[in-house]
């Protein structure tokens, strides 16, 4: 990959979703040193690890509250959320 | 980017992997830059908690404070302005008590205030964005 392909990717934003196997492989090949190239992989990997903890997080949530009130509910039940404030007070 | 302020159907949204909002939430997060209202997490909290045990929502909000880091959303800090714009919607609009103070919150920071509550579009003086699925 040339440095203007990697240009090219910033600029439109593009997003790669890297395996464990192909993380193993880039930092192999990309020592950190080398310039902006292999510190824009590491951006890449490091996104990509804390996507996995998010993921861990997100299906903890889903374990802990698996019958959650729906998002577009929440408007119907306000009056009820500040009856419950009130009788919180 | 767009900044906007949301409130409490789109923190639910975000946080609830199961949720119908839920990837139009993480779109949005694409599009906008988020800011919630200190208001949304007390909110959430009287929707929710009387469901389940008080340590189950003790780990749910630790968890939701990762969220929020993960995605880099502010929660804008509070204020008295923010009171009387509350006060003077609920009287006006007859609002709820959170209706009017996330009206009071977006016209107090001067961002557009995204939700899927219908009743914002009643108010004048703030600009509202309709979360909707998509």
């Amino acid at each position: 990959m040339n440095f203007d392909i990697y240009i090219l990717m910033k600029k439109i934003g593009l997003y790669i979703r890297l395996s464990e196997d192909v993380v193993n492989w880039l930092r192999r090949r990309l020592p950190a040193k080398k310039g902006s190239l292999s510190s824009y992989i590491e951006e890449l990997i490091r996104r990509e690890m804390s996507r996995e903890e998010i993921d861990r997080v997100y299906e903890e949530i889903e374990k802990l509250v698996p019958r959650h009130v729906e998002a577009l509910d929440i408007p119907k039940l306000r009056r009820e959320a500040e009856k419950r404030l009130h009788r919180e007070v | 980017m767009t900044e906007v302020i949301v409130e409490t159907d789109f923190l639910t949204g975000l946080i609830h992997r199961s949720d119908r909002l839920h990837k139009t939430c993480l779109e949005i997060l694409g599009r906008y830059r988020v800011y919630l209202s200190p208001y949304s997490l007390i909110e959430y909290r009287l929707v929710n908690v009387h469901k389940a045990e008080y340590e189950t929502w003790i780990k749910v909000f630790r968890y939701i404070d990762l969220i929020l880091r993960h995605y880099n959303i502010r929660i804008l800090p509070s204020n008295p302005i923010i009171h009387t714009y509350s006060m003077e919607y609920r009287v006006k609009y007859n609002m709820s008590l959170f209706d009017s103070i996330y009206a009071g919150s977006s016209k107090y920071y001067d961002l557009p205030l995204l939700s899927s509550d219908k009743v914002y579009g009643k108010v004048g003086d703030i600009k509202w964005i309709p979360l909707e699925i998509t």
